[in-house]
């Protein structure tokens, strides 16, 4: 008979068949940890601690008295302990905190927007592949309802946006507002269908628009449509970059998502379920998404590789994160005006390298397991 | 073929025409206000509200998205007076009432808020740097990644074909900032002396006389470091397609009647496979002017991205948008001309 295994142990025992895949699931294991216990890594130390911390300094904390140390600089007033490791910047700060800091920051970055972007990605191409250009009927009534609706949360953005567009509270009020948008206008739906009237029903094409509505936004590179989008934020914050950069870099999930949902729409247990009458997001979720799962996984990985870059690219230009954050990107930029000092550009672009070149060969031995 | 060349040429400009919808929207979701950004803090309320006027801030939404629309597209109608003349430089065609006039004029991008000139003057004097950085970085990459994919694919699974892989992976993993900073602090600080290159400047250059004179030299470690990425990319497709077709029939008929094996390799097998490369060489073109803008902040080569990323610390939102809009334009180009090129080169797409 055979034994049901869950999702994360198909993996394992896949991946344990790959000769490097163990080692780059430890370094992406220790940058997790590093990421989650920054603070506690890097700090400045205090009296009543028990346990001192590795590196006793704050990314932030500037001492003018030692700027722009070089690592093989003697720093002969430094005990052991509170040696510059990797050096300091021009403001006195040092790397080694820095590059802890900006392992956090990236990584924020890398996997929040990977994981907004695969949201919309995998909703566009469920959307895009089940329904095709025939199968979405909607009854006219409904459609205007659900136009209205739309409409609605256009108006509220735009009377709301003037006032505190980009802060944190935006955020959650929009998301709490579009739910209960959604939900509404859902319960609306069954109560105006659950009255018999002959109606028109509207074949929406929904395959075409979502096809052309990535086609147009591909056909900006995206690191231009980001540029383009940063001046008109008001408020830097990590939060805008996440969001920013997972509203840009959807499309190729959403276009792989769609060709594997046309795959198996053909398939026979796809089909079965709809002659059972099961309700869409019951297909969806327990039928669908489980076949999608690698795929996705895949592209997700090459994803955080390119948002971590993307990450590192702005705040070297120095726009979408605040100018007081330690990044990566924002070390690298200290050494612009003179590129002299190269313990500022050596270790913040090895940290780069190190966790974009991870998340590609995790995304290489992943694609292996098909 | 006309047939699929036009359908392609309307398809692109109905692509164009959605993205300066785009970016003629976002414009007004900027969080700075045009006048002060033009005259400063000071000012008094007669130019401001005279700005905001020229600019159509007093009007609602939808009318200065249509005035930008106007602005931007090549043919339009415009007042007939020598003073629209000499602010659009349109050429006119024919009079339409007895004030205005059908014209045909360039895009008008508006002026920077900066420095007053016009977006079209500062984008003119910039492109052509960029246009031939990205020419010389994308002719190292074919060359070197042709060069490195056919040698890989002849001996797969030997220590040239690994480290040629593990190569192009770390390349395709670094950014090209990274790079860039690297060769300008080994090429043009270290090693100087030896290979006499600057760590910055541009094609173009001011000498002491005042005359704009051009260096060389400055080109060289900026298209080096643009140019790593495609030859990345370019090694690992030249060796997947030569694999695939050095398993070939008809190579296979080429070495067994006794052709040498230079002739077989250059001109039977690597021909065919240079098909899905060429396209993909033209479609990277586009998108080498998005990693010029980092490559050229860092070298200083006064190009097109240099210019931007200046305007976008500046909140000079007419040039970012005007540049935005000039990449946008040859992406879209770019990827009609591949569409139609990759109909040339494989028959089979045509029929379809």
């Amino acid at each position: 008979m055979l034994k049901p295994i869950l999702y994360y142990q198909y993996i394992k025992n896949d991946l344990r068949r790959q000769p490097f895949a163990k080692y780059h699931f430890y370094i992406f294991c220790f940058l997790i940890s590093v990421a989650i216990t920054a603070p506690f890594i890097a700090k400045q130390p205090t009296m009543t601690q028990f346990l001192p911390p590795c590196i006793p300094y704050d990314a932030m904390t500037t001492r003018l008295s030692d700027k722009l140390l070089s690592p093989f600089d003697p720093q002969a007033n430094l005990s052991w302990y509170r040696r510059h490791w990797l050096g300091t910047d021009g403001m006195g700060r040092d790397i080694a905190a820095g590059l802890v800091a900006g392992t956090r920051i990236a990584l924020q970055v890398g996997l929040g927007s990977v994981a907004l972007a695969a949201v919309i990605g995998l909703f566009a191409g469920l959307m895009s592949g089940y329904y095709g250009d025939e199968r979405f009927r909607m009854e006219r009534r409904c459609v205007l309802l659900w136009l209205l609706g739309w409409a609605i949360w256009g108006f509220y953005l735009h009377v709301f946006a003037q006032q505190d567009w980009c802060a944190t509270q935006f955020y959650t009020t929009t998301i709490v507002f579009t739910i209960l948008l959604i939900i509404v206008l859902h319960i609306l739906e069954k109560i105006i269908t659950s009255i018999k009237h002959q109606q028109l029903v509207w074949i929406i094409p929904i395959d075409y628009f979502v096809m052309r509505s990535i086609d147009l936004l591909q056909a900006i590179p995206f690191l231009i449509i980001l540029l383009g989008l940063m001046p008109f934020i008001k408020q830097k914050s990590v939060s805008n970059v996440i969001l920013i950069i997972g509203c840009v870099t959807w499309m190729p999930i959403a276009r792989m998502i769609r060709a594997q949902v046309i795959r198996l729409r053909t398939r026979v247990f796809i089909q079965n379920a709809e002659a059972l009458g099961y309700p869409t997001w019951r297909i969806w979720v327990f039928h669908l998404i489980p076949n999608l799962l690698t795929p996705l996984l895949v592209a997700m990985s090459f994803g955080v590789a390119n948002a971590i870059m993307a990450e590192g690219l702005l705040s070297f230009l120095g726009v979408g994160l605040p100018d007081d954050l330690v990044t990566w990107g924002s070390i690298c930029q200290a050494a612009r005006a003179n590129a002299t000092h190269w313990w500022l550009v050596l270790f913040p672009s090895g940290a780069i390298l190190l966790t974009v070149l991870i998340f590609n060969w995790l995304g290489e031995h992943l694609k292996q397991l098909k | 073929m006309i047939h699929f060349i036009l359908r392609r040429l309307l398809y692109g400009s109905v692509v164009m025409f959605f993205v300066v919808l785009i970016i003629s929207s976002i414009i007004y979701a900027a969080p700075v206000d045009p006048t002060r950004m033009t005259f400063g803090q000071r000012s008094d309320n007669a130019t401001v509200q005279a700005k905001r006027k020229e600019l159509g801030l007093d009007q609602p939404l939808y009318v200065q998205l249509g005035m930008y629309m106007r602005d931007i597209l090549p043919l339009s109608i415009e007042g007939d007076t020598p003073a629209e003349k000499e602010k659009y430089q349109y050429f006119k065609l024919f009079s339409v009432g007895n004030h205005n006039a059908l014209v045909f004029k360039y895009p008008y991008l508006r002026e920077s808020y900066q420095t007053g000139r016009r977006v079209s003057e500062i984008l003119s004097s910039a492109i052509p740097q960029t246009a031939v950085l990205a020419l010389a970085s994308m002719l190292i990459a074919t060359f070197l990644g042709i060069l490195l994919g056919v040698a890989a694919a002849l001996k797969p699974g030997s220590v040239f074909d690994t480290s040629a892989i593990i190569a192009s992976v770390m390349g395709y993993s670094l950014p090209s900032y990274i790079v860039a900073m690297m060769l300008a602090l080994i090429g043009g600080y270290w090693l100087s002396d030896w290979t006499g290159l600057n760590i910055q400047g541009s094609l173009f250059e001011l000498d002491d006389f005042g005359d704009n004179r051009t260096v060389w030299k400055n080109l060289i470690l900026p298209a080096i470091a643009l140019g790593i990425r495609p030859v990345a990319l370019i090694t690992q497709l030249t060796r997947g397609t030569m694999m695939d077709v050095l398993t070939q029939d008809y190579v296979r008929t080429a070495t067994a009647k006794g052709l040498r094996k230079k002739i077989v390799i250059f001109k039977h097998a690597l021909r065919n496979a240079l098909n899905p490369v060429a396209t993909a060489i033209s479609g990277w073109f586009a998108g080498l002017l998005a990693g010029a803008f980092f490559v050229e902040s860092v070298f200083s080569y006064n190009g097109l991205g240099q210019v931007t990323v200046t305007a976008l610390l500046n909140f000079d939102i007419p040039v970012v948008l005007g540049s935005v809009l000039f990449t946008a334009l040859v992406f879209v180009v770019m990827n009609v001309f591949v569409d139609v090129l990759y109909a040339l080169l494989d028959p089979r797409i045509r029929l379809n």
